[in-house]
């Protein structure tokens, strides 16, 4: 029998020609929450967001949902964004919630990459996507968790 | 409107005896579908066997880092965890989500231990609640400054004579 499960879901929809929007869904044994989050596609910038703890353990938890807008103004492509979620988004309010922007943030490159594919299969049919995703990702140095061999 | 991409991971953890658990992870997206299995011995939370498979991946140089994952049999699941099994499996093109599978599936080991816990406050009075939860830190000191509700000052710490985050 199972004794705890978490299950992560993110999606990714263009909410205007520049900006990805991503929702995330956490869901485990102890705790229901979900993010919304938009990012400038070109430079990674955090332009708005929005957190609900659905489920969680203190009455003190919820607090947390106004420090998500810390992350307002923050590039997905600075360096140590992920660290700087953990800390003054995750350490300082729900590091559940936090976990959640993280999950949104390192998807934003995999977005471009499967746009990338689907449109390069679509247009040359017999091209592998193998080749499409490898032709992008050298073509995209910015985007280097594609690449970690290459990264920082 | 449409989505452009959607990726789903799970996490979960079985007994598989008393002395073994296993920790599945999986990630599915539209370009990938990737899987972590670890067991665990107890007590001691020690990976005893990991094994990565990776089903679909667009981009090739994924390939080679399921193969590294084995190398984190023999760590223990505790501090430093994170440096560690990036130090053993991210050198790997590749590899940095198996890194995270790894990591998230170790999370859901933890978590599973913290379940009962959060189970047993659900019936309790407040005063049985603040005595739990002072037990639980000082099995744990690492609760401490890990979210707002642990923070100096925080009202819990507060009400635990913990306000300064140090001992009572």
């Amino acid at each position: 029998m199972i004794g705890f499960a978490r299950t992560v879901t993110v999606t990714a929809q263009l909410a205007d020609e520049s900006t990805v929007r991503f929702r995330g869904l956490l869901e485990d044994h102890i705790y229901a929450m979900d993010l919304e989050v938009d990012v400038h596609l070109a430079d990674g910038v955090i332009t708005a967001i929005g957190g609900n703890l659905k489920r969680f353990t203190t009455p003190w938890c919820r607090d947390a949902e106004p420090i998500l807008q810390q992350a307002v103004g923050m590039s997905l492509r600075a360096d140590g964004w992920i660290s700087r979620v953990n800390r003054d988004l995750g350490r300082h309010g729900c590091e559940h919630l936090a976990t959640l922007l993280v999950e949104c943030g390192r998807c934003l490159d995999t977005v471009r990459l499967a746009r990338a594919v689907a449109a390069g299969v679509r247009e040359d049919p017999p091209r592998p996507a193998a080749d499409v995703a490898a032709c992008w990702v050298e073509a995209h140095p910015e985007a280097w968790q594609l690449t970690p061999a290459q990264g920082p | 409107m449409t989505v452009e991409f959607l990726r789903t991971k799970t996490a979960t953890v079985e007994a598989v005896d008393g002395d073994r658990l296993e920790a599945v992870w999986r990630l599915s997206d539209d370009l990938t579908d990737a899987e972590v299995r670890l067991e665990v011995a107890l007590p001691d939370l020690e990976i005893t066997a990991a094994e990565a498979t990776v089903r679909r991946f667009t981009h090739p140089g994924y390939a080679g880092a399921a193969d590294a994952v084995v190398r984190v049999q023999g760590v223990r699941i505790g501090p430093g965890l994170r440096k560690i099994v990036t130090g053993l499996v991210a050198p790997e093109p590749g590899a940095d989500e198996l890194v995270e599978g790894v990591l998230e599936a170790c999370n859901a080991v933890i978590l599973h231990f913290t379940l009962p816990h959060i189970r047993a406050l659900e019936g309790m009075s407040e005063e049985e609640a603040l005595a739990a939860n002072r037990a639980l830190v000082e099995l744990n000191p690492r609760m401490l400054g890990s979210c707002a509700v642990w923070q100096p000052g925080s009202p819990l710490l507060e009400a635990l004579g913990r306000g300064g985050g140090g001992e009572p």
